[in-house]
């Protein structure tokens, strides 16, 4: 099958430029903007520098409830204007929240480039009028509805908890993003308004415009709304003080309402950015990446051991995992285990080779690529780059990282990271279940 | 002119000041350019106590001192000694912009191409798509029927070989035909469904050589392995016995699915687990061969390349196929009797609640209307139910509508989650929501904003040879022009209230058929179905699943 094997190298990165024009206004608020007249349609990311690890004890689940309160009216749009008004001009919109960033996004018919440009920079600008004691108790509910919502589906809590075991106490990851109920519950009005006076600033925000428009003229009209936005000076200084260490070698459980078990191993890898970052990335993929790849095939296309396998990187600002999950209805946990480890120690006596990582590579470029002719993702991918590079055309020098990754580098950092620490696991059985871990001790969720 | 932040905000004897009610100056709106610079003085408790105007003139300069004075600020600690705060601010050319939402110029459908379509040979066609600027190029290879024409009452075997022909093929292993996949970043994928099926590949515009060699192995040379089905089987066990059963979304959509369609009509034909067990590949090899040699084929190409690049491969994948008659028509399916069904999950906090009603054909002259209905009860953020189930009350997360429809029949979906104690609230305000329906139909505002949202929708079909030939496929399934498809997305606009109210009479009013399901914990519904008056079908999770009742 060789002579189907490709050149190595790929052509070069042309289709990974794509040079937007990048302005900062007077009142700090970076514009990223990127013309694509293949539709006529625009799509708008803005990213608040603000997640769950900026909360205090006290303020924990607030950066996601602003998920739900930016959508509540501002000081000229009225309660559930917003939504009203881009829905009727044919637009979209929906918002995410993390443990590091908080994004709105939009797309739209490029008609309606004024309004969406008008909504979002009256809730930057103005959300005062909005953060109210109706919106905030209502959203109140619809946040502990999301939550109940999801713990009520099968694995629903899983996430929650393995923060919890992954991290110390006092760790910016350690907290669910969404909050505990009795957060949630404690949410008040002077409160949230600190917390959106503290974050949700120009200055710590980035705006990404990717579609059919001119870009100066699109440009002028962003000025035109995001000026009077009041320039509330520099964002509070996020805390980036030396983090404890995660935890290692601990062993949690849940019993929830499922028919499977499930386990997750989990090991304490590098923040976004890191050197070895790329390589991680691709040891995740070469081990699990889809038939033919190692864990894939002999836990579930050869050998049909367990029902499910997945692995996969969670690079964070300031920390990262990578993270091995599979399910089983009767195989015991310990031995899922045992089988994937057995597969990432062997790495030593088997090293990954060149088609490996060629293959691992080619998914990662194909990503990439296929991002890039949705401006929606587009859009997102701009924001992020400038946030975590300062620099909003960052795919080249990105995927030259990636380019450069050696079957060795690959190998090092299964060595450094996998199979030289303990990882922490986390088994999911049902109610009553024995097939969970050795020792492992129940995951309390507040 | 535009306004930058510079100079705005505080001056003096705060370390900051938070606006917490701003009133805009009414200037005569051709004066809206017009700038003035306003300076307040603010006591702690955030009250202006006096504003001193420069850079324009009257009537402005009246204007904005009135508009500034009734600023309020949140309460404050002064510094630096100062008896007040002093704060700055433009007044304000955009002001009279901001007062309204701005004008918005309303999208139209794009024009996009009808299909070049070649005849390659008597039952073998050709639709051919150029869309400019597309990375990879898809190529479908549609059987013009599936399921129903292959055994008559869908079974395991039948579906499992539409499921597992992109799995081996002649001289690739399963891991070997994965590899090539991946390093070529070719995606090859079969499917079978009631009445067509495919053979699919999306390829990079430069592996479209090699992906098109792969395509047509994997068409012609299936190899069905043992191991493979073995495990695809296993796998179907699993689901139906194991996940399925544990997810109160997914029984809901079961028992839902069953309810519909009658358990001896092929569209309702139940996951048989019996036969499960018996399967061999060469049961799937045979009926590949009959479904192969006995059905007409289209080819659906879309890409940046014109058709005469990749004619001769295409000619050489389907070489010998392809039967020369027009494809099976669809079955008539009977409206099932109303229903009120429910699941005991114990132990569940949540209820998962859908609710079936008739719905128009798709094609059919009432079906603009009905999408318009959908729109509106449940079709996004702020759809009618989610205005009063998530904005007012705080019930849900979110709910929703979908429309869903064949050839001969149609339905329309609502779902909601919320906590057990509010079911019987819930239902109420769904069955008041399709009342209003009923009675007033829709306001013309909705239309407009389903028809722009609709078109939308259709404007982002061209953003990637996948997003475009999905439509394709759609029209082709369907047998009607890109044309109609999209004069049915402008023709939302221009019906009327009565127009809704017709067809809302005629598919959801009370003479037509409606399917409950409620899915959670029994003696935390019982009270609530009470109190509704409602008497459900009890069954378990399993049932619900395999139709079994």
């Amino acid at each position: 099958m060789l002579s189907w094997i490709p050149a190595l190298a790929l052509a070069a990165d042309g289709p990974l430029a794509m040079d937007p024009r990048v302005e900062t206004l007077d009142n700090g608020l970076t514009v990223i903007l990127l013309e694509d007249h293949r539709t006529d349609t625009i799509a708008l990311h803005l990213a608040y520098g603000v997640g769950a690890r900026d909360e205090a004890d006290v303020e924990r689940g607030s950066a996601h409830l602003f998920e739900h309160l930016m959508f509540e009216g501002s000081a000229n749009v009225p309660t559930n204007a917003f939504d009203e008004w881009l829905t009727a001009a044919g637009g979209d919109n929906n918002a995410y929240t993390s443990e590091d960033v908080t994004a709105y996004h939009m797309e739209f018919p490029s008609g309606a480039l004024e309004l969406a440009l008008f909504l979002e920079s009256d809730r930057m600008g103005f959300l005062e009028a909005g953060l109210v004691q109706d919106n905030l108790e209502n959203q109140q509910k619809v946040v502990l509805q999301e939550r109940a919502e999801g713990y009520a589906e099968p694995n629903g809590r899983d996430w929650d908890a393995l923060g919890r075991i992954s991290w110390p106490a006092d760790h910016p990851y350690h907290h669910p993003v969404i909050g505990t109920v009795a957060d949630i519950e404690a949410f008040s009005l002077p409160a949230v308004r600190g917390f959106w006076e503290a974050h949700y600033r120009s200055r710590n925000a980035v705006l990404a415009l990717v579609g059919n428009f001119e870009t100066e003229e699109a440009l002028e009209r962003v000025e035109h709304w995001f000026s009077d936005v009041p320039d509330r000076g520099e964002p509070v200084e996020r805390d980036n003080s030396p983090l404890p260490g995660g935890v290692r070698d601990h062993h949690g459980m849940l019993f929830d309402d499922v028919e499977e078990r499930t386990l997750y191993v989990v090991w304490e890898t590098v923040p976004l950015g890191h050197a070895d970052e790329p390589a991680l990335d691709l040891l995740s993929q070469l081990l699990s990446g889809g038939r033919g790849t190692r864990l894939d095939d002999q836990l579930y296309y050869e050998h049909q051991r367990t029902s499910d396998v997945g692995m996969f990187t969670l690079n964070n600002d300031r920390a990262g995992q990578i993270l091995l999950y599979a399910s089983s209805p009767k195989t015991p946990l310990a031995k899922v285990y045992k089988l994937a480890l057995k597969q990432i120690q062997g790495l030593i006596k088997d090293p990954p080779t060149a088609e490996e990582v060629a293959r691992a590579r080619r998914a990662h470029r194909g990503w990439l690529l296929d991002a890039l002719e949705q401006p929606d993702r587009k859009a997102e991918i701009l924001v992020d780059c400038f946030r975590w590079t300062q620099e909003a055309d960052c795919l080249v020098p990105r995927w030259a990282r990636y380019e450069a990754v050696t079957p060795a580098d690959v190998l090092r950092v299964a060595q450094t990271y996998l199979i030289e620490q303990q990882p922490n696991t986390l088994s999911v059985v049902p109610r009553g279940d024995d097939g969970a871990m050795d020792g492992a001790q129940l995951v309390e969720l507040p | 002119m535009m306004w930058f932040a510079t100079g705005l905000g505080i001056v003096a004897g705060a370390a900051e000041l938070v606006v917490i009610e701003r009133v805009l100056p009414e200037y005569p709106e051709e004066d809206a350019e017009i700038e003035c610079m306003v300076t307040l003085r603010v006591t702690p408790e955030g009250v202006p106590s006096a504003a001193a105007v420069e850079g324009c003139d009257e009537p402005h300069a009246a204007a904005a001192e009135e508009a500034a004075l009734q600023w309020r600020f949140q309460p404050f600690e002064l510094d630096g000694g100062e008896p007040e705060a002093v704060f700055q601010t433009p007044m304000f050319d955009l002001a009279p912009l901001r007062t309204v939402p701005p004008e918005v110029v309303p999208p139209s459908p794009l024009q996009l191409p009808e299909p070049e379509i070649y005849t390659l040979r008597p039952g073998v066609e050709v639709w051919h798509v150029r869309v400019p600027s597309v990375r990879k190029v898809a190529v479908h290879v549609v059987m013009r029927e599936g399921l129903v024409e292959l055994v008559g009452m869908p079974n395991q075997a039948a579906r499992a070989t539409g499921w597992m022909v992109d799995v081996a093929a002649g001289e690739y292993s399963a891991p070997e035909l994965s590899l090539i996949e991946d390093l070529h970043e070719i995606e090859l994928w079969s499917r079978i469904g009631l009445h067509d099926g495919s053979v699919s590949l999306v390829v990079p515009r430069e592996d479209l050589e090699l992906g098109l060699q792969l395509q047509r192995t994997v068409l012609r040379e299936p190899t069905f392995p043992k191991k493979d089905l073995k495990r695809y089987l296993r796998d179907q066990q699993l689901f139906y016995t194991v996940n399925a059963p544990s997810s109160q979304a997914r029984v809901a959509g079961y028992a839902l699915a069953h309810a519909w369609f009658p358990a001896d009509h092929p569209y309702g034909a139940r996951p048989n687990l019996a036969e499960l067990k018996g399967i061999k590949p060469r049961t799937l090899s045979d009926l590949y061969e009959l479904w192969l040699s006995s059905v007409p084929l289209t080819l659906v190409v879309v890409g940046d390349l014109p058709f005469e690049e990749i004619r001769a491969p295409l000619e050489a994948m389907v070489e010998d196929l392809g039967v020369d008659r027009p494809p099976a028509s669809a079955l008539e399916v009977p409206l099932p009797p109303p229903r009120v069904l429910a699941v005991d999950m114990p132990g569940q906090s949540q209820v998962a609640i859908r609710l079936r009603t008739p719905a128009p054909p798709r094609g059919h002259e009432d079906s603009v209307a009905m999408r318009a209905i959908q729109w509106v009860l449940g079709g996004h953020f702020l759809s009618r139910l989610n205005r009063v189930l998530r904005e007012e009350r705080g019930y849900t997360y979110g709910s929703g509508a979908s429309y869903r429809s064949g050839p001969t029949w149609g339905s329309l979906t609502f779902s909601v989650d919320v906590g057990s104690e509010n079911l019987a609230e819930t239902v109420t305000v769904i069955q008041e929501q399709i009342d209003a329906i009923l009675e007033a139909g829709v306001e013309a505002e909705e239309l407009e904003s389903a028809r722009r949202s609709f078109v939308q929708d259709w404007n982002t079909t061209r953003q990637t040879a996948s997003q475009a030939a999905r439509l394709y496929l759609a029209a082709l399934e369907e047998g009607v022009s890109i044309e109609t498809k999209r004069d049915r997305r402008e023709a939302m606009g221009s019906l009327a209230a009565e127009d809704v109210i017709r067809v809302a009479q005629e598919w959801m009013g009370p003479d037509a058929p409606r399917v409950w399901v409620f899915v959670g914990d029994r003696a935390k519904m019982e009270p609530e179905l009470a109190e509704l008056g409602l008497e459900a079908e009890w069954i378990d999770p399993n049932r619900a699943v395999l139709g079994n009742f």
